[in-house]
């Protein structure tokens, strides 16, 4: 059975905001950033998805969550990483010390970077930033137990000031859907 | 090899080398300081702790590990940068920054 070209979907025609200018932007990005004219006009249109993000669920998103890799195993650790310790991110993917109980790691924390590829594309269709799916991570480090101990965490989503875990599937404040037309 | 020093006493330094429209807003001479054993020291780091940037020096500690275990420098004489994983305004991503790894003993 043949099939028309119209009915063919790709991924990139989910780049709605190609042309979007990001008015409200520009602005604040360029002066944080140090982006010039040129700079702010040729932002690709994966990158404008990916700050579109506050558009769905907030202007404030970023400071408004955190994401907590927390030690669910930790035998045959020798960093001394400890069960129920944890390594607390900002939405920027910005450890936070000060918040985080658990030595730093990379063997173990290097892993979790996935989460926020994930965090900013979920954003900007408006759901929990954080996956339902991949919210387990373990350290890189191969040990003579073949793989059988070693350090893992369980990422969440939490509220930055309450603390509250955030569960909720979808966080988004405008109800216009994945592709903006309320789908 | 950092001679003199002890093994437990080598920390590694990723000194910034260069940084543009980083959204982390990581700027040049900033670094990011590691223990032998792969753990960041957050205390002795001047840089925001970006995980993009410390997921991608992560490697070059476990060679690190092994180099000194195995009686070497520890790191390797090949070029010593290494680049963040965003991929720049350019190419779909934002900002880029780049590290200089040295090594250095513990104060």
């Amino acid at each position: 059975m043949s099939v028309k070209d119209t009915e063919i979907t790709y991924h990139y025609e989910t780049d709605y905001l190609k042309d979007d200018k990001l008015t409200e932007l520009k602005e604040p990005l360029s002066k944080a950033l140090d982006l010039d004219e040129d700079d702010f006009n040729r932002l690709s249109p994966e990158v404008k998805n990916l700050l579109s993000g506050r558009r769905r669920i907030g202007v404030t998103w970023l400071d408004d969550y955190e994401v907590v890799a927390e030690v669910i195993t930790d035998e045959g650790c020798a960093c001394g990483v400890k069960i129920g310790q944890k390594a607390v991110f900002d939405m920027r993917h910005r450890l936070k010390p000060e918040l985080s109980d658990m030595v730093c790691c990379m063997n173990l924390l290097a892993p979790v970077l996935a989460i926020f590829y994930m965090s900013f594309d979920r954003a900007s269709e408006g759901l929990n930033p954080v996956t339902r799916i991949w919210t387990h991570y373990e350290c890189l480090k191969t040990n003579d137990a073949l793989a059988k101990n070693k350090a893992r965490v369980r990422v969440y989503l939490r509220d930055s000031k309450t603390h509250e875990v955030i569960t909720k599937a979808v966080l988004d404040k405008t109800g216009v859907g994945a592709d903006g037309n309320g789908h | 090899m950092a001679t003199g020093i002890k093994v437990s006493e080598i920390e590694i330094v990723a000194r910034v080398a260069h940084a543009r429209h980083c959204a982390n807003f990581i700027k040049e001479n900033e670094i990011f300081v590691f223990d032998i054993e792969g753990r960041l020291l957050p205390e002795k780091s001047t840089a925001n702790l970006c995980l993009g940037m410390l997921a991608r020096i992560q490697p070059a500690l476990m060679i690190a590990k092994e180099r000194v275990e195995a009686g070497l420098e520890p790191l390797p004489v090949t070029v010593p940068y290494l680049d963040c994983y965003d991929t720049g305004i350019d190419y779909g991503g934002m900002g880029k920054v780049t590290v200089n790894l040295s090594t250095r003993q513990a104060e």
